[in-house]
């Protein structure tokens, strides 16, 4: 203490930064406690490397108010497949929703719609902010590198804000999933 | 002021830091008169230098022995080999404090558990954490190592120990900065700026001789996260201002690593904003050469302000 008074930068270098983290500490804590927190659901995908047996090319669409998936026939051996992430706002949690696709490319036309189990009649909408007032964000990517000391991961997850108050889409159970290309579908308004 | 003068303040502040009277330096002045002296030196130079050699080749023994082994080992195994042998050298080293004859071995072995203690702390944290929030395992690491390491300094006062606080303290913030979601332009900035502080802060004590690091870091960061947040606004040119500040602090704390890192810097900016302004007007050729006499411009003056301001004050 004695050494830091007389070293008025020592005490200033030390400070800096511990008074820089509070300032966004604070930034970041306030709007979350005086925001209401999100009040809706939302679906969105994200890209995954796979090698499924049927060659099948899936996409996810928001058609009529309605959540549905499209497969088409592919050539390709090995490809990034798109997984349906559902976001549910009471717990802040994200679960995977599993779907039954067709066995055998024979099964199907191309373009054909499959039903998302548990979609069928809920009204999905694609409008980035929800009724509540939260709208969705990103990915952005954000990643840096402090050689040699740290790098950064790169956030590749959606962003959900409102007035101030940000929160982050978290990733699907434990470590190691990250979302690619994560991409937003729609806001669950029943 | 002569060069004669700015040595002699430079000795009085270094006898100052370290309690040294003018008895001590009477005595050191008469012994490096002594012919005998110079070979005692000689031979203390030679033990030093093989006895580094041998700890960097037990050390770098380990390390491969690691390496070659770490697929096979079980989690015990990886924690003794990485957590044990880091608190062993620990250990050893506040033995070494403690005896005359094993003093110089405390600094290897300080930088040995500084290696060792938190790779076996990430091996611990990453077999029992289960959650999704890696950088929780990055600040409870940095946050263990940076509380043992300046606890150990302020008991020992250790330069050795200063070094490693501060690499541990700006890792655990640069973690903390990131979970926090901080920009990167700021964090660069408040890490730079609070670097270049530390180390003119620390320049005023006995454990000045680790600050030339840390003024290249902490310029380079101050000024990238400058150039973060002021490019291509209408306020760009500031980058310059802070340059040049540091061009002024760096004849003020004679430091030459500094001036290096803001000329450096000055002249990445004027590279990039003549690339950026005049290729497209005055042409590639003609911009490199403006560029070029610029660049012989910068290097005399910096050369100038070095042997005028820096050089007869550096320590």
């Amino acid at each position: 203490m004695k050494l830091l008074r007389q070293n008025p930068m020592l005490a200033a270098g030390i400070l800096l930064p511990v008074i820089v983290v509070m300032f966004f500490v604070l930034a970041t804590m306030i709007p979350r406690w005086l925001v209401d927190p999100p009040g809706y659901d939302l679906v969105f995908t994200s890209m995954q490397g796979d090698n499924p047996r049927a060659a099948i090319e899936l996409k996810f669409v928001v058609e009529g108010d309605r959540l549905r998936a499209r497969v088409y026939k592919s050539e390709l051996p090995y490809r990034n497949v798109p997984r349906l992430y559902l976001f549910e706002h009471e717990t802040q949690t994200v679960r995977e929703i599993p779907l039954t696709l067709p066995s055998d490319s024979e099964d199907f036309e191309n373009g054909d719609y499959v039903e998302v189990p548990g979609f069928e009649s809920r009204t999905v909408s694609t409008s980035q902010m929800a009724p509540d007032g939260y709208a969705v964000h990103g990915p952005d990517y954000r990643g840096g590198d402090f050689f040699p000391f740290y790098r950064s991961r790169v956030s590749s997850a959606l962003t959900l804000s409102k007035s101030g108050a940000v929160i982050e889409v978290p990733q699907v159970g434990g470590r190691g999933v990250y979302y690619y290309n994560a991409t937003f579908l729609g806001w669950l308004l029943d | 002021m002569t060069d004669k003068d700015n040595a002699l303040q430079q000795i009085v502040q270094i006898a100052r830091a370290h309690g040294i009277d003018e008895d001590d330096i009477r005595r050191a002045l008469r012994t490096s008169d002594a012919g005998a002296a110079s070979a005692q030196v000689r031979t203390s130079v030679l033990t030093r230098v093989l006895a580094y050699l041998g700890g960097t080749f037990v050390f770098a023994g380990l390390g491969v022995f690691i390496a070659m082994h770490w697929e096979a080992m079980n989690f015990a195994s990886r924690v003794v080999i990485t957590l044990g042998s880091g608190i062993a050298a620990f250990v050893l080293a506040l033995v070494a404090l403690h005896d005359e004859r094993y003093e110089k071995a405390a600094t290897p072995l300080f930088l040995i558990a500084a290696f060792l203690q938190p790779a076996g702390l990430l091996v611990i944290f990453e077999e029992f954490y289960t959650g999704n929030q890696w950088e929780l395992i990055g600040l409870l690491t940095t946050g263990t190592m940076a509380a043992q390491q300046i606890v150990t300094l302020l008991k020992t006062g250790r330069t050795t120990l200063l070094f490693t606080s501060i690499v541990f303290c700006v890792s655990f913030l640069l973690i903390l900065f990131d979970w926090i979601n901080v920009d990167y332009g700021i964090v660069s900035l408040v890490l730079g700026a609070s670097l270049v502080m530390l180390s003119v802060g620390i320049d005023r004590t006995a454990h000045f001789a680790i600050t030339p690091l840390w003024y290249l870091v902490g310029a380079c960061w101050l000024q990238w996260g400058i150039f973060d947040l002021v490019e291509a606004t209408p306020i760009e040119i500031l980058f310059l201002g802070v340059a040049s500040g540091l061009v002024y602090l760096s004849t003020v704390v004679h430091s030459r690593m500094l001036l290096f890192s803001a000329t450096v810097g000055m002249l990445s900016y004027i590279g990039y904003f003549s690339a950026k302004h005049f290729v497209e007007s005055i042409g590639w050729p003609i911009a490199l050469m403006i560029f070029g006499l610029v660049l012989i411009g910068m290097s005399a003056m910096a050369f100038r302000i070095s042997r005028n301001y820096i050089q007869s004050g550096e320590r």
